[in-house]
């Protein structure tokens, strides 16, 4: 199984829309894919039509009872979506307290993996939605994960969230003794915006190593897709935000992007 | 980031991602032990004694009983780098410190506060002073108990009474028209007393600055009523207080 964490420490970059969007053009390749949300806020369930507070339990629960995780307990938690192949570990406003309830605990940011690891059988790829504040919730996110996608949006002082993003990693590396892999992904690109280019430029001076070649685009397919709670491939799969991410999937499943 | 900060950080991340110990003999965290010489505040040493508790993965099987503190087990004793009693000194120091503070002494000038809602009614609470959210309200009345609570429920083997905050917080408009219409579906726990809020709707949780609240000055009459949250234009509560005041209007030892 391949696991991707989607993070940024700034919101309204695309994480969400990262998240659904290449669980997406994976399905449409035939594989199982789970997409677990980690934001309090719950907006990737929201964006599958799922409400988090109308379904009875959570990723917080399994947190509450990380002790005595069982393969069926967690599979319990993980909800169907309209989307075939594709599941869902649902977040709700009580993660919130995580940090307060459970902070203090050894080994806290390890939950997550945990959890994947006991259901890695059932599912090619987990892909993980973050929330964008620095705590317990984006630890395990990045714990549990090999490669971390960045989305930053190409606009004025983009890269001020990116450098912290970025500290934060490596500051965790050095803790963990691992490696993060990372792959900065432009987003909502408007070619005829000055902003969007200018930051483009300053992405490829300072991040060339681990800048994706490609951009997504600003398209207002995105918007229409998350209204109909749809991934983008399947309401508007010829629409160039689509194809973008298709080909953004191409890279992150080539020899580079595995590396 | 500061590197003072950066050590924070690291510190923090070294907590979360202990990794379970093997079965084998026990090594000691060699990098921990490092970080600590290098800072001397009083809740990093709290960590330090913090990393001697099993983690909970060890004993997946059987899962242990929780202490009533972390700082109660000790099962393996690390070195102490700090001796016990500077350790007791800071924790004295601090519960003075907070014990008849108000709300916004308490808290730093940006803070997260969860919005949740009673009978219309918008209320704030600082997640640094919650204890934790149960998704159900299932209480058992006890006879001889005040109007406003409305019972008490076991959670992680702990006795709950969880109030019934509409009736608490304004009973001049609680009659048994508005009795029916409330729908309790979550208790929002305050810190680590018996004390619970029973609402109706989880809203949000939101970054807040202590600008953005009108503090009240005279808390005589509603000491649990710290301001009001100027945005959302809504209550915030001052938990210490609250807990103060339920456990003696309720007899019970909060
Ligand atoms: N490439 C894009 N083009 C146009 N709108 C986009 C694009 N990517 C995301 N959006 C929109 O921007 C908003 C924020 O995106 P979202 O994925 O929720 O960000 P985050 O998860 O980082 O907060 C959403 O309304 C989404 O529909
Ligand atoms: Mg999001």
């Amino acid at each position: 199984m391949k696991i991707w964490t989607v993070a940024n420490q700034k919101g309204g970059v695309g994480k969400t829309t990262t998240v659904v969007s290449l669980a997406g053009a994976l399905v449409k390749q035939g594989k199982r894919v789970l997409v677990i949300d980690t934001d309090p806020h719950a907006s990737l369930g929201y964006y599958l039509g799922i409400d988090s507070e109308e379904i009875p339990a959570s990723l917080y629960n399994l947190f509450v009872e990380h002790q005595s995780l069982t393969e069926s307990k967690i599979q319990a938690h993980i909800v169907p979506t309209s989307v075939d192949h594709l599941d869902l570990l649902p977040a709700a406003m009580a993660l919130a307290t995580i940090d307060r309830q459970l902070g203090h605990e050894d080994g806290m940011g390890l939950v997550l993996r945990n959890i994947i690891d006991n259901v890695s059988s059932s599912y090619d790829y987990a892909i993980i939605d973050c929330p964008p504040v620095l705590g317990v919730l984006m630890v395990n996110a990045l714990a549990a994960c090999e490669q971390v996608l960045i989305p930053v949006q190409t606009e004025f002082l983009a890269l001020k969230g990116l450098d912290r993003m970025i500290k934060t990693l490596k500051l965790m590396d050095r803790t963990q003794q691992q490696q993060h892999r990372f792959i900065v992904i432009p987003t909502m690109f408007d070619k005829r915006t000055k902003a969007s280019p200018l930051a483009l430029r300053e992405l490829q001076q300072s991040y060339s190593d681990h800048l994706w070649n490609g951009l997504i685009p600003i398209d207002t397919k995105f918007r229409d897709a998350s209204l109909a709670h749809t991934p983008v491939s399947h309401c508007a799969p010829n629409s160039r935000g689509s194809v973008a991410y298709r080909r953004l999937l191409q890279f992150l499943d080539s020899e580079r992007g595995v590396s | 980031m500061t590197e003072h900060s950066d050590i924070a950080v690291v510190d923090f991340f070294s907590r979360l991602l202990k990794e379970p110990q093997s079965s084998g003999p026990v090594e000691k965290p060699k990098v921990l032990v490092k970080e600590a010489e290098l800072t001397l505040s009083a809740e990093q040493v709290g960590l330090q004694q913090l990393l001697s508790k099993v983690s909970a993965f060890d004993e997946k099987d059987e899962p242990p009983k929780e202490p009533s503190s972390p700082f109660t087990s000790s099962k393996s004793k690390p070195e102490i780098i700090v001796s016990d009693s500077t350790a007791k000194e800071t924790e004295t120091a601090a519960d003075i410190g907070s014990e008849k503070s108000f709300l916004h002494q308490r808290l730093e000038g940006e803070f997260q506060a969860l919005f949740f809602k009673v009978a219309g009614l918008t209320l704030a609470v600082p997640l640094v002073e919650l204890g934790g959210i149960i998704h159900e309200v299932r209480v058992t009345h006890l006879p001889g108990q005040p109007t406003w609570i409305k019972g008490v429920m076991t959670h992680r083997d702990q006795k709950i009474n969880v109030v019934d905050t509409a009736a608490w917080v304004m009973p001049e408009k609680y009659d048994a028209n508005l009795q029916k219409q409330v729908d309790y579906r979550y208790v929002v726990l305050l810190q680590n007393s018996q004390w619970g809020l029973a609402c109706e709707e989880l809203l949000d949780a939101e970054s807040i600055n202590k600008e953005q609240v009108n503090w009240r000055v005279n808390t005589a009459k509603r000491p649990w009523l710290a301001g009001l949250v100027k945005k959302q234009m809504c209550g915030i509560l001052d938990v210490g207080a609250l807990i103060e005041q339920l456990s003696s209007q309720g007899h019970i030892a909060g």
